[in-house]
């Protein structure tokens, strides 16, 4: 069974710990709330209110325990906890529009902030500075939406707004092994789809990038060769890997789905959750005259007979995604977070996620 | 030609001429059609072809082409082809029909 849990009105930003008995999430405001799982239920732990505007995105370093927030105010924080308290670093990223998503890398010892000033920032921590230093990676035509790290801790791969899906190479001096012979902000590999990118994602071993776009296709990039799909129902905005040949994206569907490779093919199995797939039952559209009694019964009685009640968990849009132990958290618009075990996919879709 | 073989490879990259050309050929076409053909007709088609018969829908009913027909054709076309049809001839500007 899913399990529901209604934490606010609506979720900008979402990230677990290591173990995943907490989480930090932004209710679509400028505060950062930590919540903590007793068992049951998820009780808010500490309000952070650091940022002065909304915060776009959140990302927990599992290992080192350091969560970093970027927000539309044009900066980005680094907390570390103290003695149970989260204490904060700013970190200048020397941008002048907002940011809109971040990620720590695989080894933790730098992020990447996506902005609207169509660039990248590289952050890394300065020993004798003692600060957060920022460096830039040009070459977007407009904003950048979702950046995700390749586990070789070099490779970034950046989705934009200018229809474009790149792979850059984020080394650092000084922080990276020097036998790396490419430079920050090289461009490996670009990709123009038709639409918008939403969200870019490196399998875990790095072989395939998946991408997806507002053109509701979703795209898996090869080093040889790229297969993109194009699907029926609304775009998808997250997703997550479950192993090589598994991906659950979520959208405006508000429903996550399952991508899986079958014989060097992508496909698209089906929506997780079923029970609201089949209880949507579509009346025939290609009838003309429901079509006219429908609007002509708004005009004349000022009834309407289409009020549609959702059917899915998800009253509103996914737009975070995390793949947990043994389960799957969507986080949506609505301010909802919802945790599909694994065992409820094999249920629904007959594949085994394990 | 036929409807599938209109569709087959749309004009996204030729002159305006052109365009209107086979534009007036495509509508004639769809507008000749049956209504209890639609469905089937739009079964039989793939992907590509599928987007290609909704950006002709919306530009017929954008210059008010025969527009009852047109609507028909949307609804049997939107039941087998879903939302994402409809989205992708929102959002790829660059491919243009006419």
């Amino acid at each position: 069974m899913a399990q529901k849990h209604q934490l606010c009105n609506c979720i900008s930003a979402l990230a677990f710990n290591a173990d995943h008995t907490k989480l930090a999430l932004s209710p679509n405001n400028h505060e950062l709330h930590i919540y903590n799982f007793d068992g049951k239920e998820w009780k808010s732990e500490a309000i952070l209110k650091d940022h002065y505007q909304i915060i776009t995105g959140i990302d927990w370093a599992p290992k080192t325990n350091r969560i970093v927030t970027c927000s539309q105010d044009r900066n980005a924080y680094v907390y570390e906890n103290v003695d149970g308290k989260w204490k904060p670093t700013l970190v200048l990223l020397r941008i002048n529009r907002a940011a809109t998503c971040v990620k720590w890398s695989p080894q933790e010892n730098k992020f990447a902030v996506g902005t609207g000033a169509k660039l990248v920032s590289i952050c890394y921590f300065d020993e004798e500075g003692d600060w957060w230093v920022s460096k830039h990676i040009k070459k977007h035509r407009s904003s950048v939406i979702s950046v995700s790290w390749h586990p070789n801790n070099i490779l970034l791969a950046t989705g934009s707004t200018d229809f474009r899906c790149r792979i850059f190479s984020a080394f650092i001096k000084g922080v990276d092994d020097p036998n790396e012979t490419q430079a920050l902000g090289e461009l490996v590999a670009e990709y123009s789809a038709g639409a918008w990118v939403h969200h870019v994602d490196w399998s875990p071993s790095g072989d395939c990038l998946a991408f997806t776009c507002h053109n509701s296709s979703i795209g898996f990039m090869y080093q040889n060769e790229t297969q993109f799909l194009r699907i029926k129902d609304l775009p998808l905005v997250v997703g997550g890997w479950v192993g090589e040949t598994n991906y659950i994206a979520g959208g405006y569907d508000r429903n996550p789905t399952l991508f899986q490779l079958k014989n060097d093919k992508w496909e698209r199995i089906g929506y997780v959750d079923q029970k609201a797939t089949s209880q949507t039952q579509k009346k025939p559209v290609n009838s003309f005259k429901n079509a006219r009694s429908m609007f002509g019964g708004m005009v004349d009685r000022g009834t309407s007979s289409t009020i549609t009640k959702v059917e899915t968990l998800h009253e509103n849009n996914i737009n975070q995604l995390w793949i947990l132990d043994g389960k799957i958290a969507t986080g949506g618009i609505d301010g909802r977070v919802i945790f599909w075990p694994f065992s409820l996919v094999k249920k629904a879709l007959n594949v085994d996620l394990n | 030609m036929s409807l599938s073989q209109f569709l087959e490879n749309p004009p996204y990259e030729e002159q305006p001429q052109e365009k209107q050309r086979i534009y007036e050929q495509v509508i004639n076409s769809l507008s000749d059609t049956a209504d209890n053909k639609m469905k089937d007709t739009c079964n039989n088609l793939d992907t590509d072809q599928q987007d290609a018969l909704m950006r002709y829908i919306y530009k017929g009913l954008e210059n008010c082409d025969n527009s009852l027909k047109l609507l028909k054709w949307h609804g049997a076309l939107s039941e087998v082809a879903g939302l994402g049809c409809i989205m992708r001839v929102m959002s790829e500007k660059r491919k243009r029909v006419l």
